[in-house]
């Protein structure tokens, strides 16, 4: 059974339509891009199956289940985690700090455990604290722990960020963009670490990118939409050659990467 | 009740709602341009009313002048803070929240300091306490007067922000300033011209509430801006049309409330804050069903 | 941190809290002149109103003008519930006490924690509909809480007294009972916002968003801190109610609200450190700006008061607070021992004065 499954979904701002019938089918395990043109649709893609915005029509299914209208915070209490394309990293918290909000959801003591540090809350607060480092230290992160977020380099913001979505303990990640503004070096870099998701946690993603290079080189299987409707599927050397898709990238300059 | 005295509850309703729409425009806008609620926007109804009446009484302005004089003085200190307080703390959100209720505070102690702390008679023009008889019912001139003027003073609103250069950018800034930021838009002169016109219309309804009510005290902002809020809130804040709509219709609901239930006088102002309750719980985006502007995700 | 310096600290701050306590029982029972007792006492209220605030308005990010109305609501349920049956029967005068209250009489512990409950219960019912679109009608909505509960004390004469208010309240939080209240608020506040809660407040405060799409419920903490916010908000109007002896709706005018915002912003958004010096700085300052607004006689000129020059006063402060020192007199550093200590040392090492998260209480 496919692990996310996104039957029919349409958005509808007023009279525009901004994704229509979307469909997709993506298996435990798999790493799946979507790509587009600029204002193709993706991030409404996002936002519809991880509960920003309910869809006109169609409906999300998420691990069997329906998803479709529930709340951000409780789709990612079902396992499946979002990162954002324009950063919502805590800047003025640390790393650890950004880190241990992304375990909330495992944390299980009471206010009143907090205000009392019961053992309970003492355990909790420790487990929280081995997990997230470990998971720092794991992804190469852990030499920034007491750093504030915002301050940190660019490139590692944009890992930090899917290192605490990670921290959620998600079976699925949707990767909004993560490598954009990055220089080839931290591209090359976010490439690796993604791959290093796959290998080391066996998460699926579901990623956007504008990237190409960084699609092609990650994602065995690519949706590729364009005004909201799907134009293509295939995996990278199928969708090189799509007829479809070379025109609607006409004209759109491929070097995003700067 | 008889429907004489129903149509007379009618024209008083509409004429206190009159009063409350014209508050009520003054929160939409901003909110609409900046999403910042104006914590002192009830003060500053407060002192155009205020420094209108007391021109005249205490230095014997005629009342032409003292109130051009007292709606163009409040317009000038809203600017003045403005540009002095709320733009400087445009990009820290509770700083610039928090610094309106300060300026509130401010306002009503230097009204209670350099004019007076009682509550003082407006002047105004003999004609406007003219009864006036239709069959049995009497009222006073000044009721359809300020539906009157209130009403030329949405036409004008409405022209502006529909059919100016000034008006359509204002729009245009509340739809995504960024945007027109890149298009050339002068983003604070816009948001400068918001205040004054906000702070206009208040006055406008302090006036008018100067003239219909016999005293005008240095704290009449706090419940009356209030009432302002929840007109904007049952319209659906952000929609102008909204705004002016659910002034009218919270005043004329208080009215109603008064009429057929004389005994509930004393609480009318709990049945507004309930009716806004009702409204936040059923229909949080008012009458007009305004989206609130979802924040980019 | 150590675990040799934790212990220390603890230890520390037992002992502090000891001598001060102690030593705010020998002033109690010194011939000190009540007045500075007094002001004392208000000082220790008005740590509990800072600190509740502090919560909302510093973690979570949200203003609420409401503050007054939740004081009023607790000092009205300690003096309900704490007054004599025979001083209700001759102190209502517009009506009769109800049934419902007239026999009541409860020790003031437990009037205190019902004060307690009772504002968090409002807050609830206030919180619900004003945070459903975000916080930003949150601060007109309580402020219109604050101005309708006052209508309703006066318009229910048999359960309030009307504008009459209520007298003879038993005086039972003497000074040291109020501070040590106020301690243990602080405390319990202080250990909420150093734990995962308060991280998660911070978290939301910085990025709603990005909070959301980790998984926590923005509506619920949001609510939850406003309740947990009114919950205090009662406490402290519960002592001050036991503290005046008298209140009546007037008694809860928004100088309670602006007290209690001017206390966390010149104190610092998250410092308890700089709410306990604020609300001693505000205490005195409003008793003794006092004299501004009485008249003053010098020789044969008599200087009218100038009513409303405290808050006056208070406005301008909290402005400039707020445009040139955003900060207020602290930001978000905390007293530790370990900063002391250093003081002491040599200078090479020198740990800053923050212990912020996971510092010890």
């Amino acid at each position: 059974m496919s692990l996310l499954d996104a039957k029919d979904l349409t958005m509808r701002f007023g009279g525009l339509v901004s994704v229509a019938n979307f469909n997709a089918a993506i298996e435990p395990g798999e790493i799946v891009g979507l790509i587009g043109p600029n204002g193709a649709g993706k991030s409404t893609v996002f936002n519809m199956v991880c509960g920003f915005y309910k869809p006109t029509q169609g409906r999300v299914f998420f691990d069997g289940k329906d998803i479709t209208g529930m709340k951000p915070n409780n789709i990612v209490e079902m396992g499946l985690t979002r990162v954002f394309q324009n950063g919502r990293l805590f800047k003025k918290m640390n790393v650890i700090e950004n880190m241990l909000v992304g375990r909330q959801r495992h944390f299980k003591a009471s206010l009143l455990d907090s205000i009392l540090r019961t053992p309970t809350y003492q355990q909790n607060e420790k487990l929280a604290y081995e997990k997230s480092i470990n998971l720092l230290e794991k992804l190469d992160l852990i030499n920034y722990i007491h750093e504030e977020a915002g301050k940190l380099p660019f490139g590692i913001q944009r890992k930090l960020e899917v290192a605490r979505a990670m921290s959620t303990k998600p079976k699925m990640l949707l990767l909004d963009e993560p490598a954009t503004g990055l220089n080839v070096e931290e591209s090359n870099d976010m490439i690796h670490f993604i791959t290093q998701l796959r290998d080391e946690f066996n998460i699926t993603i579901l990623l956007i990118e504008h990237s190409m290079r960084v699609v092609m080189s990650i994602c065995p299987r690519i949706i590729v939409i364009d005004h909201g409707e799907t134009i293509a599927e295939g995996n990278p050397d199928e969708i090189r050659e799509n007829q479809k898709v070379f025109e609607a990238y006409l004209g759109v300059d491929d070097n995003v990467e700067n | 009740m008889t429907i004489s005295s129903f149509f007379q509850f009618v024209v008083l309703g509409l004429s206190l709602g009159a009063m409350y729409a014209l508050i009520s425009i003054g929160y939409t806008i901003i909110y609409g341009i900046i999403k910042l609620i104006n914590l002192a926007h009830g003060d500053f109804f407060m002192l155009a009313g205020f420094t209108a009446m007391w021109a005249a009484i205490a230095y014997g302005v005629p009342l032409a002048l003292a109130l051009i004089l007292g709606l163009s003085f409040t317009i000038a200190v809203v600017l003045i803070v403005n540009r002095f307080i709320y733009r400087p703390l445009r990009a820290y959100k509770m700083a610039a929240f928090t610094s309106t209720f300060a300026v509130s505070m401010v306002i009503q102690a230097s009204v209670i300091i350099f004019m007076t702390a009682r509550a003082k008679g407006f002047p105004h023009p003999a004609f406007l306490d003219t009864p006036i008889k239709i069959g049995n019912i009497v009222i006073p001139m000044v009721t359809p007067f300020i539906i009157v003027i209130a009403l030329l003073l949405f036409a004008i609103l409405t022209f502006l922000v529909n059919n100016t250069k000034i008006g359509t950018a204002m729009r245009a800034v509340s739809q995504d300033m960024e945007m027109v930021t890149l298009m050339g838009v002068d983003v604070e002169r816009v948001i400068a011209f918001a205040f004054a016109l906000s702070v206009a219309y208040a006055g406008a309804g302090a006036i008018l509430w100067g003239m219909r009510y016999p005293a005008f005290d240095p704290f009449i902002g706090v419940v009356t801006g209030l009432k302002g809020f929840i007109g904007a809130v049952i319209g659906g804040i952000g929609s102008i049309p909204g705004a002016m709509v659910g002034g009218f219709v919270l005043g004329f609901l208080e009215i109603m409330l008064i009429g057929f239930f004389p005994e509930y006088t004393n609480i009318r102002d709990i049945f507004s804050y309930v009716l806004m309750i009702l409204f936040l719980l059923l229909r949080p985006g008012g009458i007009f069903n305004v989206k609130v502007r979802e924040e980019k995700v | 941190m150590e675990n040799k310096n934790k212990a220390r600290n603890n230890f520390l701050t037992i002992v502090a809290v000891i001598i001060v306590i102690g030593a705010l029982y020998l002033f109690q029972n010194s011939s000190i002149d009540r007045y500075y007792i007094r002001i004392l006492q208000y000082w220790g209220i008005y740590v509990i109103f800072g600190a509740s605030f502090q919560l909302l308005y510093g973690y979570t990010g949200l203003l609420s003008l409401g503050h007054a109305g939740l004081i009023a609501v607790g000092s009205y349920t300690v003096a309900i519930l704490t007054l004599e049956p025979s001083v209700k029967a001759i102190s209502y005068l517009l009506r009769p006490p109800s049934p419902l209250i007239a026999n009541v009489q409860i020790p003031f512990f437990p009037a205190l924690i019902l004060a307690g409950i009772f504002s968090a219960f409002f807050g609830l019912l206030v919180a619900t509909p004003a945070l459903r679109l975000g916080g930003d009608y949150l601060a007109m909505v309580t402020l219109g809480f604050a101005e309708v509960i006052r209508l309703l004390f006066v318009n229910l004469p048999a359960l309030f007294n009307g504008s009459m208010g209520l007298r003879s309240i038993p005086q039972s939080a003497n000074l040291v009972i109020t501070w040590l209240i106020a301690i243990l608020c602080v405390f319990v506040l202080k250990r909420l916002e150093t734990s995962n809660y308060g991280r998660n407040l911070l978290a939301i405060n910085e990025d709603e968003i990005g909070a959301e799409a980790l998984g926590i419920s923005v509506f619920k903490y949001k609510v939850s801190s406003f309740v947990i916010s009114s919950f205090f908000a009662g406490i402290g109007g519960g002592l001050m109610a036991s503290m005046l002896g008298t209140i009546d709706p007037n008694t809860f005018k928004s100088t309670l609200t602006n007290a209690a915002i001017t206390i966390v912003v010149l104190g610092g958004m998250r410092s308890m450190t700089g709410v306990i010096i604020s609300s001693g700085i505000y205490t005195i300052m409003s008793e003794y700006l006092r004299v501004v607004e009485s008249p003053i006689v010098l020789g044969s000129f008599k200087f009218p008061g100038i009513p409303g020059a405290r808050v006056l006063i208070f406005g301008f402060m909290l402005l400039f607070i707020i445009l040139f020192m955003r900060n207020g007199i602290l930001g978000d550093k905390e007293f530790s021992w370990d900063w002391l200590f250093s003081l002491f040392k040599r200078r090479d090492r020198k740990p800053s004065i923050v212990e912020t998260k996971g510092g010890e209480q």
